[in-house]
């Protein structure tokens, strides 16, 4: 039964989502963050988004959920998507953690019964279920941090894009998020994830996609990743230099 | 629908929202008069025995008799209440009103310090006066507002051949305010001025200043009444307005006038037989 | 000195003599002012909020001509008003020269500007930081607008407090377009400036003493709807 907070809007049907990104290119002014990007991730698994700093991860992001449109090229989904995105900064409405959920439900049309169902049923994923009526912008940043991954599952997403979403927590709140973030993925969300945390992602991921200067330089599964990946980019950064 | 409708129709709506924040459909007539009817308390006196007698209310401007007669002129009046006969004259003459009746009459007096500091009062005289406080350079503190009272002390400053070169004048001020703001600040800074006496005779905040000039033929005050010409503004409402001078010059309102006090004191005087 | 505190003693006692005339005034102040201030917040507010979400051309001097706005001369708008509703101005067929509709009018171009102008720099900041989260969402524009609107509730109140007063303590523009009518369109700050003019001090000190204390009734009944939401604005 618990398992069914995890479960995708479109459960019955089974294939998982597919990102692809062809030839997405974005530019502020004149300086091009994203050049040319492209990649197809691999379904049914845990994804990660890698790279240095400036290398437009977040960006990445961005223009998948559909906040940013790209200059040039397209992302393409095998499906309709419902996605469930946690930004870098967690921003909460001015309001109380029941209607910050009770918020995000409603725009995706849940009923009024279901979405008091399911809230009181997702919360007992944390420690404040009992605080429903407390304002959400109150809370201690690891459990805001907490409560964007439920709300990011509230809508029952099958698409998860998450933007480092355990910086700054310590390891109770990062392995509580960790767990969420595996349970969903067996019950056929698919996850997209960046991280600088390379434990985590020794911990978490399937496959890296990994980004330099706006460009993938490398696309490979973890064990690759970790111990004899053909980009130097990635020795590089694994081994904690300065990209070039 | 003609477009001509649907724009009537339009305004028609707008009219009554507006209405909803207007007054209620009561019949009224617009005066636009002059400050000392209603700082006296005349109007309000007046205002109160007329609607025993008649329906219609009474909406009193008071402003100077220059900006009365210019609100006249854009047809924000029904009746022009005002004390300058040149202007009123010229104001019927001009098309704008259809006839001058004068009412009721007071006169013009001059208010200054007590202990007389220029020391006009053994003369008793309006024109010596000016001259000796133009000569003397006391203080002396004139309306400077184009209103009755400030024409009238234009045309007593030419009688007496003064010239006044305002700009230079270090005793010369123009206030440019109502009669009360005048009293105010020639009180305050022990001036003499030109006043009406029904304003002074009401006036709270006299101080240390008295009348030092009264009591003469040359200082009359007359207070005329002029109903709109409706040739010029058709929306004038000449037949309610009629009916209030008609009222006003009736034996009942003579004596109104008359029995008007202001501490005691009548301010205004009916005028018979005068036009 | 003791001219000063017999007035003041005076003016106390007038105070506490309230008459009905007096009650009429400060009724026709409060209805005026309430009454601009109920239309510049129904037509200021979306403006301020449409403005904060929409990006549109001129935006920036749409929101500078709006801050010049604020500083209007109350002279000014009552004689551009007196001017165009006069009988003979192009809007004098609507009669409202000399009546309370008119007042509120002037109010209201006033103190839309203040409106506009303070609950847009509250909105923008609110949009600012809901902006990325609205658009992951997929919200409409017109759910935006109410979303910054309901979650600025508690802050726009102060905003609105500040177009209250400048609409109570205004005289300069409704003295030229009321015309100070007693009974009809005098209200209490055009009571003040002709009790001054007459010379009754003590009146005057007495009616402006009641402005203040109606003045500092708002701001405490504003005070504490803040004071005791505080836990439910959730900010």
């Amino acid at each position: 039964m618990i398992n069914d907070i995890y479960k995708p809007f479109d459960n019955q049907n089974s294939n998982p989502v597919e990102i692809t990104a062809n030839n997405i290119s974005f530019r502020y002014g004149k300086k091009v963050i994203i050049d040319r990007l492209s990649f197809k991730t691999t379904e049914n698994k845990i994804s990660f988004l890698m790279g240095p700093n400036g290398a437009g991860k977040t960006l990445c992001l961005k223009i998948l959920s559909g906040i940013l449109k790209p200059d040039k090229g397209k992302v393409i989904f095998n499906k309709r998507v419902r996605i469930g995105y946690v930004p870098q900064k967690v921003i909460f409405l001015r309001r109380s953690i029941y209607e910050n959920l009770a918020f995000t439900m409603k725009v995706f049309k849940f009923q009024k019964n279901e979405i008091k169902k399911r809230i009181s049923n997702i919360i007992k994923l944390t420690d404040f279920e009992n605080k429903l009526s407390m304002s959400a912008r109150k809370l201690s940043i690891g459990k805001q941090q907490l409560l964007a991954i439920i709300r990011s599952l509230v809508i029952k997403p099958n698409l998860l894009l998450l933007d480092e979403p355990c910086s700054n927590l310590d390891p109770h709140y990062t392995s509580i998020i960790e767990a969420i973030i595996k349970k969903a993925s067996r019950q056929g969300v698919k996850v997209l994830f960046v991280t600088h945390d390379l434990l985590q992602t020794k911990r978490l991921a399937d496959e890296i996609i990994f980004l330099n200067k706006g460009r993938v330089a490398d696309h490979s599964e973890k064990g690759i990743f970790f111990k004899n990946s053909k980009s130097k980019s990635v020795r590089n950064y694994i081994s904690g230099k300065l990209l070039k | 629908m003609t477009k001509y409708n649907y724009i009537m129709k339009k305004i028609i709506f707008l009219k009554f929202c507006f209405f909803f924040f207007s007054l209620t459909a009561q019949e009224f007539i617009t005066i636009q008069s002059t400050t000392s009817l209603r700082d006296s308390g005349f109007y309000n006196y007046i205002q109160d025995k007329y609607q025993e007698e008649s329906s219609t209310k009474l909406k009193l401007v008071a402003v100077g008799t220059g900006q009365a007669i210019e609100n006249a002129k854009k047809c924000d009046a029904d009746l022009l209440f005002v004390h300058h006969e040149q202007s009123e004259m010229k104001f019927v003459k001009n098309g704008y009103g259809l006839y001058r009746k004068v009412i009721m009459h007071n006169d013009f007096i001059l208010v200054g310090p007590k202990n007389d500091p220029a020391g006009i009062k053994i003369k008793k005289n309006i024109k010596e006066a000016l001259k000796i406080i133009y000569n003397s350079k006391h203080p002396f503190v004139s309306r400077g507002d184009k209103s009755g009272t400030h024409l009238k002390e234009q045309e007593l400053w030419a009688l007496v051949g003064i010239k006044i070169e305002k700009k230079k004048s270090d005793w010369y001020f123009e206030s440019g305010s109502g009669m009360g703001s005048s009293l105010n600040f020639a009180v305050n800074i022990g001036a003499y001025i030109l006043s009406d006496r029904s304003t002074w005779i009401s006036f709270g905040n006299k101080k240390n200043h008295t009348i030092i000039v009264e009591n003469e033929p040359l200082l009359v005050n007359n207070y005329g009444i002029i109903p709109i010409n409706p040739k010029n503004c058709p929306t004038t409402k000449s037949s309610e307005a009629e009916k209030f001078i008609y009222w006003l010059k009736s034996k009942e309102g003579r004596s109104l006038i008359n029995n008007f006090r202001v501490n005691g004191q009548q301010v205004f005087f009916s005028s018979q037989g005068v036009n | 000195m003791s001219d000063f505190s017999e007035i003041l003693t005076n003016s106390i006692r007038l105070i506490f003599s309230f008459n009905t005339e007096l009650s009429d005034i400060v009724f026709l102040s409060l209805k005026v002012s309430l009454s601009a201030l109920l239309i510049s917040c129904l037509i200021g507010l979306p403006i301020a909020a449409y403005s904060s979400v929409k990006a549109f051309f001129g935006k920036k001097f749409f929101i500078l001509l709006v801050n010049s706005l604020m500083g209007l001369p109350p002279v000014f708008v009552g004689l551009v008003l007196y001017i165009v509703f006069s009988k003979s101005g192009p809007l004098g067929f609507f009669e409202i020269l000399y009546t309370p509709t008119v007042m509120v009018l002037a109010q209201i171009i006033l103190i839309l500007p203040i409106i506009i102008s303070i609950s847009f720099e509250t909105l923008e900041s609110i949009y600012f930081e809901y902006e990325e989260m609205l658009k992951s969402l997929r919200v409409s524009f017109r759910d935006s607008i109410l979303i910054i609107l309901w979650d600025a509730r508690y802050c726009l109140l102060t905003t609105v407090l500040a177009g209250l007063g400048r609409a109570m303590s205004e005289v300069g523009a409704i003295i030229i377009v009321g015309g100070n009518i007693a009974y009809y369109t005098r209200v209490m700050t055009t009571t003040i400036a002709l009790e001054t003019s007459k010379g009754n001090l003590e009146l005057a000190l007495a009616l402006g003493t009641i402005l203040i204390l109606i003045s500092i009734s708002l701001n405490f009944i504003v005070f504490m709807v803040k004071h005791f939401t505080k836990n439910l604005s959730y900010d």
